[in-house]
C-alpha cells in the first residue's frame, strides 16, 4: 500500500519534467508511465490479495475496488502514453499540430493520468470528486489539442455538460457530508470512505436518498450513462487517438467508480433495493439508447463511443441486479471492456491516420491499406459485442445468468441486455466489415506505427486467454472487488 | 444566533435579486461584474457565519471566496472579454422578458421545492436554501439560453455560488482541505474554458456557441 502514493506521484513529476525538457517529453512520458505501470500492478494485486490499508495518514485508501480500477487504468495509460509517441509524431509529420506544442501534449496527458489514479487511490470523497473534476479539465484541453472546429466544438460540450454534471455532484456530496456531519460530528473524516462505511447505517435516509440521485447524475454524466451521455461520442470521437482510449477505457471506469462507492453508502442507509434499481434502471436505458446510434453511424470512432455507452450501461445494470455472480461479472467485464476499447481505438486511430478520415463511408478496403489495424478492428470487434470465445462473453454471459435468476427487474434487464446486446453485434459487425473489405482507393498517406501491433495485438490475446482461461490472480481479484461490491456495510 | 440568521436571510434575498437582474441584462462587462456583486455577497454570509458560529475556518472560507469567486475568476473573464472584443449578449434564445418571467417561475419552484426538502432544522436561515436552489436554477437557465462562451461560464459559476451558499448555510461549508481542492478546481475550470474560447474565437471568429452545432447522431 505504501507504494500507491507513487501513483499520483509520479505522472505529476513527469508532467513538470515535460514541460521542462520539452523535446524529450515523449520520452519522458513513456517512462513514467511503464513505471506506474509497474507500480499500479503491484499495488493492484497487493489489494486483492490483503484486506484494506491505508497510506499517508489516512489520505490514501485502497481496497479491491480501487485496485482493480488502478490495475485498469495503470494498463489503459500505458499503452496510451507509449501509442502516443507515433501518434503525436505522425501528427507533427502531417503539420496538425506544431513541434513547439508537442511538449504540452505530454504535460496534460500526464497530468489527467495523475488524476485518474487519484479518484481511486483518496479515502475522503470530497477529494475523490476533486480529482474527478481535474480528468474532465486535463482530458477537455486534450480532446481540443488538434483545434480543428469539431474538436473545439466537442471538446467545449464536453467540458461543460461535465461541470454541469459535477456540480450536481456537489451538491449530492454536500447533502452527503451534512447527514455525516450529524451523525460524526463536523470533522474532515465526515466524508472519509471507510469512516462514512462504517457509519452508513446512522446517515439520515431521506438526504442519502437526494444525494445519491443527484451523485448519479452528476457522476453518472461522467461515467456516459444515458440520458446524460450527448458528450461522450463527441469528445471520444473528436480526440486524438490516446487520448480516446484514455477516455473510452479509462476514465469512465473512473466515474463509475465514484457512482459505486455511493451505490455502497447508499446500501448502507437505505438497504440495497433504491440505488440498486436506480442503477439497473440507468443501465438498461444506457444500453436501448446506445442501439440505434450504433445501427445507423457514419464514423468509426463514434461507433466506437456508443458502444461505450452500451458497456457502461451494462456495468451499471449488473451491479443493480446484485449478487456475488453479477457483480463478479461486472468486475470482469469492466477489466474486458478497457482492454478491448484500446485496441479497437489504436486501430481505428491507425486507420485515421491512413485515410486522412474516419467517415465509414470513406473507410474502404482496410484489409490491403492496413492490414494488421484492420485485423484488429475486426477481431476486436468480435471480442468486444460477445462473440465466444472472447472475455466479454463470458462477462456478459454472467450478467445474463445473473439477472434471470434474479428479481422481476433484473430478468427485464437481461432479456434487455440480449435482445440490445444481438442488435448491437450485427451493426458494428456490419460496419467494420465494410471497412475492412470494399475495394480500396487507389491513394492513401503513410504512417508509421511503432509498437501498434502489440498495441493491437497484445489486448486481444489478453481477451482470448481470458476467455478460455481466466487465471486464479485475476480471477480472486475480480472476486474480491465483487466481494467489496456486495457487502453491506 | 438570530441577528446573524436574519442578516443571512437579507443577504441571500439580495443575492437572489442580483441573480435575477443578471437574467436581464445582455451587455457581458456587467453580467461579469453582476458575478462579482455575487460571490462579495457569498463572501459576507461566510464572514456572517463565522461571526455567529465562532468557526475559524469559515474565515478562511471567506476569505477564499473574496480572492477566488470576487476576484481572479472575474478577473480572467474581463481578460477574456478585453481579448476578444466583445461587448453583448446577442440574440439570446429567450426575449428578456421572457427570460425573467420563467427565472421569476424558477425561483417560486425553488421556494415550493426547498419547502417540501424539510430541511428546515439544518437551515437556521429561512430564505437561503431556497434561494441557493434557485441560484442553481437561475444558472442553468443561463446556460442553457445564452450563446456566447463568457456567458455560460456565468451562468455555471451562478451554479456554484448556489451550492456554495448551501454549503455555508448547512454545514458551515466542507472541510477546509476540500474546500481548498474546490476552489482550486474553480480557479483551473475558469482557466481551462479560458484557453478553449479564445481557440473557438480564432477559430470560427466568433464566440458564438451555436456555431457548434455540427456534432449530430
Amino acid at each position: 500500500m505504501s507504494l500507491a502514493p507513487l501513483l499520483i506521484g509520479v505522472p505529476v513529476l513527469a508532467a513538470v519534467l515535460c514541460a521542462g525538457l520539452g523535446p524529450r517529453a515523449a520520452g519522458v512520458s513513456a517512462a513514467a508511465s511503464i513505471v506506474t505501470l509497474a507500480v499500479g500492478v503491484a499495488v493492484a494485486f497487493e489489494s486483492f490479495a490483503a484486506p484494506a490499508g491505508r497510506a499517508l495518514a489516512g489520505l490514501v485508501y485502497v481496497d479491491a475496488l480501487s485496485g482493480l480500477i488502478v490495475l485498469i487504468v495503470a494498463l489503459v495509460s500505458a499503452m496510451a502514453a507509449l501509442y502516443a509517441v507515433g501518434y503525436v509524431r505522425n501528427a507533427v509529420a502531417e503539420k496538425e499540430i506544431g513541434p513547439a506544442q508537442v511538449r504540452w501534449f505530454y504535460v496534460w496527458l500526464q497530468l489527467s493520468i495523475a488524476a485518474m489514479f487519484a479518484v481511486p487511490l483518496l479515502n475522503n470523497l470530497g477529494l475523490m470528486w476533486v480529482a474527478i473534476e481535474m480528468t474532465t479539465l486535463t482530458t477537455a484541453l486534450l480532446v481540443a489539442f488538434f483545434r480543428r472546429g469539431h474538436a473545439l466544438e466537442a471538446a467545449w460540450k464536453y467540458l461543460m455538460l461535465g461541470a454541469v454534471g459535477l456540480a450536481f455532484g456537489l451538491f449530492g456530496l454536500l447533502l452527503t457530508y451534512y447527514a455525516a456531519s450529524h451523525a460524526l460530528g463536523e470533522a474532515a473524516s465526515a466524508l472519509a470512505w471507510d469512516e462514512l462505511r462504517s457509519h452508513a447505517s446512522a446517515l439520515d435516509p431521506a438526504l442519502m436518498r437526494v444525494a445519491f440521485a443527484l451523485v448519479l447524475i452528476g457522476f453518472g454524466t461522467k461515467a456516459g450513462l444515458a440520458p446524460m451521455h450527448t458528450w461522450l461520442p463527441d469528445a471520444h470521437g473528436q480526440a486524438p487517438t490516446p487520448v480516446s482510449v484514455l477516455l473510452s477505457g479509462a476514465l469512465l471506469n473512473c466515474a463509475l467508480y465514484g457512482v459505486l462507492r455511493f451505490h455502497l453508502l447508499a446500501t448502507g442507509t437505505l438497504g440495497p433495493e433504491f440505488s440498486s434499481d436506480l442503477l439497473l434502471g440507468i443501465g438498461a436505458l444506457s444500453i436501448i439508447v446506445a442501439v440505434p446510434f450504433v445501427l445507423v453511424q457514419h464514423d468509426l470512432k463514434r461507433l466506437l463511443a456508443y458502444s461505450s455507452v452500451e458497456h457502461m450501461g451494462i456495468v451499471a445494470l449488473a451491479v443493480g441486479i446484485g449478487g456475488p455472480l453479477a457483480l463478479f461479472a461486472a468486475s470482469f467485464h469492466m477489466f474486458n471492456h478497457a482492454l478491448a476499447k484500446t485496441t479497437l481505438f489504436v486501430a481505428a486511430g491507425a486507420l485515421g491516420q491512413r485515410y486522412g478520415t474516419l467517415r465509414l463511408a470513406r473507410l474502404r478496403g482496410a484489409i490491403e491499406v492496413a492490414p494488421l489495424p484492420a485485423l484488429g478492428l475486426v477481431v476486436g470487434t468480435l471480442a468486444i459485442t460477445g462473440t465466444p470465445p472472447f472475455a466479454p462473453f463470458a462477462s456478459e454471459f454472467g450478467i445474463a445468468q445473473a439477472g434471470f435468476a434474479g428479481r422481476p427487474s433484473a430478468l427485464v434487464g437481461a432479456v434487455i441486455l440480449l435482445a440490445s446486446s444481438a442488435l448491437i453485434f450485427g451493426g458494428m459487425l456490419f460496419h467494420v466489415l465494410r471497412v475492412a473489405l470494399r475495394e480500396a482507393p487507389v491513394r492513401v498517406r503513410s504512417a508509421s506505427f511503432p509498437f501498434a501491433a502489440s498495441f493491437i495485438g497484445l489486448p486481444l490475446a489478453a481477451l482470448l486467454v481470458m476467455g478460455v482461461w481466466l487465471p486464479p490472480a485475476l480471477r480472486d481479484g475480480f472476486a474480491a472487488a465483487a466481494g467489496v461490491l456486495g457487502v453491506a456495510p | 444566533m438570530t441577528d446573524a440568521t436574519a442578516a443571512v436571510d437579507g443577504i441571500a434575498i439580495a443575492l437572489l435579486g442580483v441573480a435575477l437582474f443578471s437574467v436581464t441584462i445582455r451587455g457581458l462587462l456587467a453580467g461579469v461584474w453582476l458575478l462579482v456583486v455575487q460571490s462579495a455577497l457569498l463572501a459576507l454570509v461566510a464572514a456572517v457565519m463565522a461571526v455567529s458560529s465562532g468557526a475559524g475556518h469559515m474565515w478562511a472560507a471567506a476569505l477564499l471566496t473574496l480572492v477566488v469567486r470576487a476576484a481572479a475568476v472575474p478577473a480572467v473573464l474581463l481578460w477574456i472579454l478585453r481579448a476578444v472584443a466583445l461587448r453583448r449578449e446577442t440574440r439570446p434564445l429567450l426575449s428578456t422578458r421572457h427570460g425573467l418571467i420563467l427565472a421569476v417561475a424558477l425561483t417560486l419552484v425553488a421556494f415550493f421545492a426547498a419547502g417540501r426538502l424539510e430541511l428546515s432544522d439544518a437551515f437556521p436561515a429561512r430564505d437561503a436554501l431556497p434561494v441557493s436552489l434557485a441560484l442553481i436554477f437561475i444558472g442553468l437557465l443561463l446556460m442553457v439560453t445564452r450563446r456566447k462562451a463568457v456567458s455560460q461560464l456565468i451562468g455555471l459559476i451562478t451554479i456554484e455560488n448556489g451550492i456554495f451558499l448551501a454549503g455555508l448555510i448547512a454545514t458551515l461549508g466542507m472541510p477546509l482541505f476540500v474546500e481548498i481542492g474546490i476552489f482550486f478546481d474553480l480557479l483551473v475550470a475558469v482557466g481551462v474554458t479560458a484557453v478553449l474560447t479564445l481557440r473557438i474565437n480564432e477559430h470560427f471568429d466568433t464566440m458564438n456557441t451555436d456555431q457548434l452545432r455540427r456534432l449530430r447522431g
